[in-house]
């Protein structure tokens, strides 16, 4: 039960009864005991909200006692430091400075003079102070003090549009009759009285007060006429009563709700979402809420930013430990390839004699074949061409290259010796990647070659060295 | 006013000096932890492109190699002294002359100048080739290669030239060629070919 209460706040309603502490339900939790004339509140009230209520428990304080001060003026609009000084000095000229509590609240309203009307409250000092020892003495927080009139009218609100200018008729806990009379935003006059259980009685004592009620007004104020009286907190009335008060007093019946407390609550938590609402508390336990309120903000906000750095902190280590692995990985795999290409380096050395012999083998396969193939070549002369002497060697390079040397003879014998020359040159020139030089030598003469006797008259004939390269 | 100013403080701390604190002690650390990790994976992302790529051994080459009596490595053999040396001149000549003659190339003569073996010489038709213990050559990775020429003297026509020549390849010591002479004069005709034999020397 106490944690449950902890985690809702409790109403303490104080009006002609005494004080009694209501759930969030409106069931009434516990009447506090009204204090002798020697003996403080705070000493009755502390250990009985002790045993009732968990340390914390907020409390709003719902003021309808008759000591209670009201009232409601037009106004332009006016900052909360205007407010408070207004009411100040309205309820200082009336009552003396310094013996109550006041507080203000501006509602915009378009029937009031400046737009705005001031509600006014004030609360004798002493006694809110008690119950405020009370309940903070108790472990309690208080967070609002309220007139009772003021949480009816934001309550309405929510029951749809009103009437500008209406009666309204509450009964609520502990048997009390309000009757309220509303100009606008305007809380014209107010009387509470106790209702009866007899529900004729009631009627009959309604009736009265009402009728007392607008008499009274007609005598201070004739400008305001009363249409409606609208009933809160009764199921119902008798058929009689509705039709003497419709006949009567000319008042239209409106029942609003057959419940007030539900009503009260929201008028309670419309109020405390204002941001200027209307709060009896003493600026130091406004405060102090406000200040809890901004610890809790400061508190949540740095458990989120807590939380941001460890969630930033958390992804941060989680990108070190995935690089490091990839590092890790790299670490290894590069571990793998050095080790398998020292390995190969090992085949490599191994392999090198073989790879030594098979270039050796394949350059002497192709220095075989060139050298046969330009030895095909010069050793193919034209007829009438006489070789003596051919001499190839292998070119200094890289590249493979020969240098060759032919040395002969041409001889005329069906043509001049020069053209059968001529057809070498011109069939070696023909062979790819063979280059000829200049000839440097080629002499033409007549003579008898020694050993050559059979043939005496050999004339004209040529001599050449020819000399090239074959690639 | 004391309690104010402490909440300011608290404030300032939470949200000024906290956010401050926690770049100082985890996100710059982290961040440098990081770069030097990211430092790393591009110093071995740069040495695995260093790494040289090595063709591994063909299954022929593997087959090769594991032959400590492979024929290949008679071809250019490491010679670590001078009976080395003499060992391999006298399988060069006798095969070179065993493996012309199989070709029908008579090898009539070798001239030949190597270190301190110098040679000008007719050789028989026939050699022989009796085993004199010498062993086989081996070879290795190691050593300088050089090469030493040897004229060797052919008979026959000019073909028998190019018959030496095709020849050449299956005489186990390696012989290149690098020259050819031939001169005719009325009293012979002298031919021969010029071939490099390659050897290592320690």
């Amino acid at each position: 039960m106490a944690q449950l209460l902890g985690k809702t706040p409790v109403t303490l309603l104080i009006d002609d009864q005494g004080a009694g502490l209501h759930l969030e339900s409106g069931e009434l939790l516990r009447r506090l005991p009204e204090p002798g004339p020697d003996q403080p509140l705070r000493a009755l009230w502390i250990p009985l909200l002790r045993e009732l209520l968990p340390p914390g428990t907020e409390v709003q304080l719902l003021l309808a006692q008759p000591a209670l001060l009201i009232q409601c003026q037009e106004a332009p609009f006016l900052s909360p430091r205007e407010q408070r000084d207004v009411a100040a000095r309205v309820f200082a000229a009336e009552s003396g400075a310094g013996n109550l509590e006041t507080a203000a609240a501006l509602d915009p309203d378009p029937l009031a003079e400046g737009g705005h009307l001031l509600w006014l409250a004030a609360q004798p000092r002493a006694e809110l102070a008690e119950w405020l020892a009370a309940l903070q003495g108790a472990g309690l927080a208080p967070v609002l003090a309220i007139p009772f009139q003021r949480a009816l009218l934001q309550g309405m609100d929510s029951l749809g549009e009103p009437s500008p200018d209406r009666i309204v008729l509450t009964v609520g806990p502990g048997a009390v009759g309000h009757l309220c009379c509303f100009h606008g935003r305007s809380l014209a006059l107010q009387r509470s009285f106790t209702f009866p259980e007899d529900l004729g009685e009631a009627e009959e004592l309604v009736y009265e007060e009402v009728s007392r009620l607008l008499q009274f007004i007609k005598q201070r104020n004739r400008e305001l006429a009363f249409r409606t009286l609208e009933v809160l907190g009764l199921p119902g009335l008798s058929p009689a009563f509705c039709a003497r008060v419709q006949g009567s007093l000319r008042l239209e019946l409106r029942f609003l709700a057959p419940a007030l407390w539900p009503v009260l609550l929201e008028g309670i938590r419309r109020e405390r979402g204002r941001k200027a609402g209307l709060n009896l508390l003493p600026r130091e336990f406004q405060e102090a809420g406000r200040r809890r309120a901004f610890k809790g903000v400061v508190w949540l906000a740095s458990g989120i930013l807590l939380l941001l750095f460890l969630g930033a902190g958390a992804f941060l280590f989680s990108q070190e430990l995935v690089l490091q692995r990839e590092v890790d990985r790299a670490e290894l795999l590069l571990a793998q390839r050095e080790a398998r290409t020292a390995e190969e380096a090992r085949v490599v050395e191994a392999r090198i004699p073989l790879l030594r012999v098979r270039l050796a083998e394949r350059h002497q396969g192709q220095a075989a074949a060139a050298l046969a193939a330009l030895g095909t070549a010069l050793f193919e002369p034209p007829p009438g061409i006489q070789l003596e002497q051919v001499e190839i060697t292998q070119a200094p390079g890289e590249a493979l290259a020969h240098r060759f040397t032919v040395t002969g003879l041409a001889f005329t014998e069906r043509s001049f010796s020069v053209g059968p020359l001529a057809q070498y040159l011109l069939a070696l020139g023909r062979r790819p990647g063979l280059v000829l030089e200049p000839v440097a030598e080629a002499s033409i003469s007549d003579r008898v070659l020694s050993g050559h006797e059979a043939h005496p008259d050999q004339l004209a004939i040529t001599r050449f060295t020819l000399k090239g390269m074959a690639k | 006013m004391t309690s104010r100013i402490g909440e300011r403080l608290l404030l300032a701390g939470l949200f000024g000096l906290l956010p401050i604190l926690f770049t100082v002690a985890v996100v710059l650390p982290s961040r440098h932890r990081m770069e030097a990790r990211k430092a790393r994976m591009a110093a071995i992302a740069q040495r695995l492109r260093e790494l040289p790529v090595i063709q591994p051994l063909s299954p022929r080459e593997r087959q090769l190699l594991a032959d400590p009596q492979g024929s290949w490595r008679g071809r250019i053999p490491l010679l670590k002294g001078d009976a080395e040396r003499f060992a391999h001149y006298h399988r060069v000549v006798s095969g070179l002359q065993g493996e012309w003659k199989r070709a029908g190339v008579p090898l009539l003569g070798v001239r030949s100048s190597w270190s301190a073996l110098d040679g000008s010489y007719s050789l028989p038709g026939d050699l022989g080739n009796p085993d004199l213990g010498l062993g086989a050559a081996g070879t290795a990775a190691a050593g300088q290669v050089q090469g030493w020429v040897l004229d060797a003297r052919v008979g026959g026509k000019p073909d028998r030239l190019f018959l030496a020549l095709a020849a050449l390849g299956r005489v186990e010591p390696l012989l290149e060629p690098v020259g050819l002479r031939w001169a005719s004069r009325p009293e012979q005709t002298r031919q021969s070919l010029l071939l490099r034999n390659l050897i290592l020397a320690p």
